[in-house]
């Protein structure tokens, strides 16, 4: 009887388009949007050199130094983008670009370094430090060379005293890099395993009498109701699991979201967070005796806030939410299932994981349990739907 | 006994929806229930069902006592709804195979039983659709397969017949009396008179919740005094002569109007002879000349003197 139901609840559940794409077209779509905003973002937050006129005179020409110093600002270091965007130029070509905004500034070698802007800001401050840095570097060159002209031979011993210095390193206590975009694809994926609630509430709503017609046929037959709805719940179950998975590899293959390698903990999450997703449903489908409409919609507004606390529209609202209100980090599962994806991939260890998906798990049971309460009844005050047309 | 309810009071709030009602339905027969619109016939199944909490009474099915985990009983149970419940998902083989799983647990049985179903529905030509690819008329007959693929020895139908073409309807009607002549007993709610007239071996008309009579269509006809119900067309008369008419034997009531006449006799013999020689004799013209005899709807009219579909 069990496995009939099942076959059954299984091949209704790959029916319902409506339901198939919210719970795996629309997430899909949504991660792949999310990629293009950010790859936008990426690049209108990313940095470019700032442009800058050098004046080609006899004065650089002999100034071996500065072109070096130059060179280390204006060439691509790796992933790096250049400080500097140079171009060399004459003098009244210069002038002439300064003039139309082309560039920031003009570097003069005229013996002395001179800077000339038409207004000040940010990027003619960076060019100014520059030029300041380089001057004091030179000037301790200066000093170096006439207290030990032997330096002179040495060049790789200069290197000590270069202008960049770097006194901090930035280190990531985990694992990984730090990557704030990956907040927002594990809130997405948190949303949708919260969205295996519809799966709940049609699952629920079809063995209860007063709530479809379907349920009412459950109900006058020779089965007990909690067998066709455990049926259903697993049913559910698979299919939010797999549209889960599906999405994390798209995710991981086609968008290059960045995941820990952990793949059966990864799995373990989209099982859990699944479960907790369709027991939410149920919950609520049993509590609720209203339409379906407005089930759904109280689904849809749980989801989405629980998302939205999880970083789903802003990254930093998940921290400012978790500082604010540190016990919301704990009962809110959306932020279970996103923080233990982050514990996997920032993390070496496994107690941050698996705290979280032990409070997921306990979600899952008090929602299962809150559902056999409001399901178990036998008979019913009432029952509209059949009631209809008496 | 198939079905035995006794004293049932069933109550929303302040509404008396089923009012200390008692009925008893026997083994082969197809019982109607008939009542209009809010009369308390549904709510009156799904207590018999078990799927409603009742206020009072008792209700026994193949004489024991109905409950909500009483699978004995249930599974000798078909039940056929007013609103079509069937999934959209599914096709008409695999929704008859569904609902037939939950009653018949072999294989090979229950592929014999939904083959029947299929047949004794005629959708063999639709097996492999989906419901939405179906007319209402398909669609009704696929909701009746469901609910009785399993052979059911008791067959409760609730106003199958709503919204159905003519058409269909007679097919689910004549379905009806061959599941009854293959041994299921069949309850049958409706509020078309003729329905329950043309199928029905025993009728009770119910109106808010109360009995308002029981028995076969001739036994409730006898009971109202209406014998026949004689219509003149095209027929000119004058003060005079209507007194004349209403003092005609056994004749109850006269209604003249836009030159039609209709007199209701209550039971006697010769009425419409009687009516015949006095116009003949008065030398009045007239048109057609209509009798019948009383129907449900007179029953129902003299006992709450509302028409069943007010």
């Amino acid at each position: 009887m069990f496995a009939h139901v099942f076959k059954y609840r299984m091949k209704c559940f790959l029916g319902d388009r409506v339901t198939l794409f919210w719970t795996m077209v629309f997430p899909i779509l949504l991660s792949t949007l999310f990629l293009m905003a950010f790859s936008n973002f990426s690049k209108a937050t990313s940095f470019t050199g700032i442009k800058v006129a050098v004046v080609n005179n006899d004065a650089y020409q002999e100034n071996r130094m500065f072109q070096e110093a130059l060179d280390s600002v204006t060439e691509k270091q790796g992933d790096e983008e250049p400080l500097l965007s140079m171009e060399l130029v004459s003098l009244e070509e210069a002038e002439t670009l300064l003039d139309q905004g082309e560039v920031h500034g003009i570097i003069l070698l005229d013996p002395d370094i001179k800077l000339v802007v038409n207004q000040s800001g940010f990027n003619q401050s960076i060019i100014k430090s520059f030029l300041d840095q380089y001057q004091q570097v030179s000037a301790s060159y200066a000093t170096l060379f006439q207290m030990s002209p032997e330096l002179l031979a040495n060049r790789d011993a200069l290197k000590d005293y270069s202008a960049n210095y770097d006194f901090l390193v930035e280190r990531n206590p985990g694992k990984n890099e730090t990557d704030i975009t990956v907040t927002y694809f594990y809130a997405l994926l948190a949303m949708t395993a919260l969205y295996g609630s519809f799966w709940g509430i049609r699952t629920v709503n079809e063995v209860q009498a007063d709530q479809s017609m379907k349920g009412a046929r459950v109900n006058l037959a020779p089965v007990h109701k909690m067998k066709t709805l455990l049926a259903g719940i697993l049913a559910a179950w698979i299919i939010q699991f797999a549209e889960l998975s599906i999405l994390i590899l798209y995710m991981s293959m086609v968008l290059k979201v960045s995941f820990s390698n952990q793949v059966w903990c990864i799995l373990l999450t989209g099982l859990v967070g699944s479960l907790t997703g369709i027991t939410l449903g149920t919950m609520v489908g049993g509590l609720i005796r209203k339409s379906d409409g407005i089930k759904t919609g109280v689904l849809l507004g749980i989801t989405m806030t629980l998302s939205g606390f999880a970083g789903l529209y802003f990254a930093s609202f998940k921290y400012v939410v978790t500082k604010a209100v540190p016990v919301m980090a704990y009962i809110n599962p959306a932020n279970l299932i996103t923080d233990a994806l982050y514990a996997l991939y920032y993390y070496d260890t496994y107690e941050r994981f698996a705290l979280n998906i032990v409070l997921l798990l306990a979600f899952a049971a008090v929602f299962c349990l809150l559902t056999y309460l409001s399901v178990r009844r036998n008979r019913y005050a009432s029952i509209p739907s059949i009631q209809e047309g008496d | 006994m198939v079905i035995k309810v006794e004293n049932l009071v069933k109550r929303y709030g302040d509404l008396i929806a089923v009012d200390h009602l008692s009925l008893e339905v026997r083994q082969g027969e197809i019982f109607g229930l008939l009542g209009p619109n809010g009369s308390g016939k549904t709510t009156l199944i799904n207590c018999i069902l078990a799927l409603l909490k009742y206020d009072k009474g008792s209700i026994s099915v193949f004489g024991k006592p109905m409950a909500p985990d009483a699978y004995d009983i249930k599974k000798d149970i078909g039940v056929i709804m007013q609103n079509v419940a069937v999934f959209n998902e599914l096709t008409v083989y695999e929704n008859i195979d569904y609902f037939c799983g939950l009653y018949v647990r072999d294989k090979t049985e229950r592929k014999k039983l939904v083959e029947e179903a299929i047949d004794f529905v005629g959708l063999n030509d639709f097996r492999s659709f989906y419901p939405k690819k179906l007319s209402g008329g398909l669609l009704r007959r696929l909701n009746i397969a469901c609910g009785i693929a399993h052979k059911p020895k008791l067959i409760i139908l609730d106003e199958p017949t709503v919204a159905v073409d003519p058409q269909s309807r007679n097919n689910i009607l004549e379905g009806i009396v061959r599941l009854n002549r293959l041994g299921a007993t069949i309850v049958y709610t409706s509020h078309y008179m003729e329905e329950v007239e043309q199928i029905c071996s025993r009728i009770m008309i119910i109106d808010k919740g109360r009995i308002i009579a029981t028995g076969t269509k001739e036994e409730l006809k006898s009971m109202i005094n209406v014998g026949e119900i004689v219509s003149v067309e095209s027929v000119e008369l004058d003060q005079n002569l209507l007194d004349v008419i209403r003092r005609l034997p056994n004749a109850s009531q006269v209604d003249y109007e836009n030159s039609n006449l209709t007199v209701t006799f209550t039971k006697g013999r010769n009425n419409l002879l009687n009516l015949m020689d006095l116009l003949r004799k008065e030398n009045i013209s007239y048109g057609s000349v209509y009798s019948k005899l009383p129907t449900l709807n007179d029953v129902f009219l003299e006992f709450t003197g509302r028409q069943l579909r007010d």
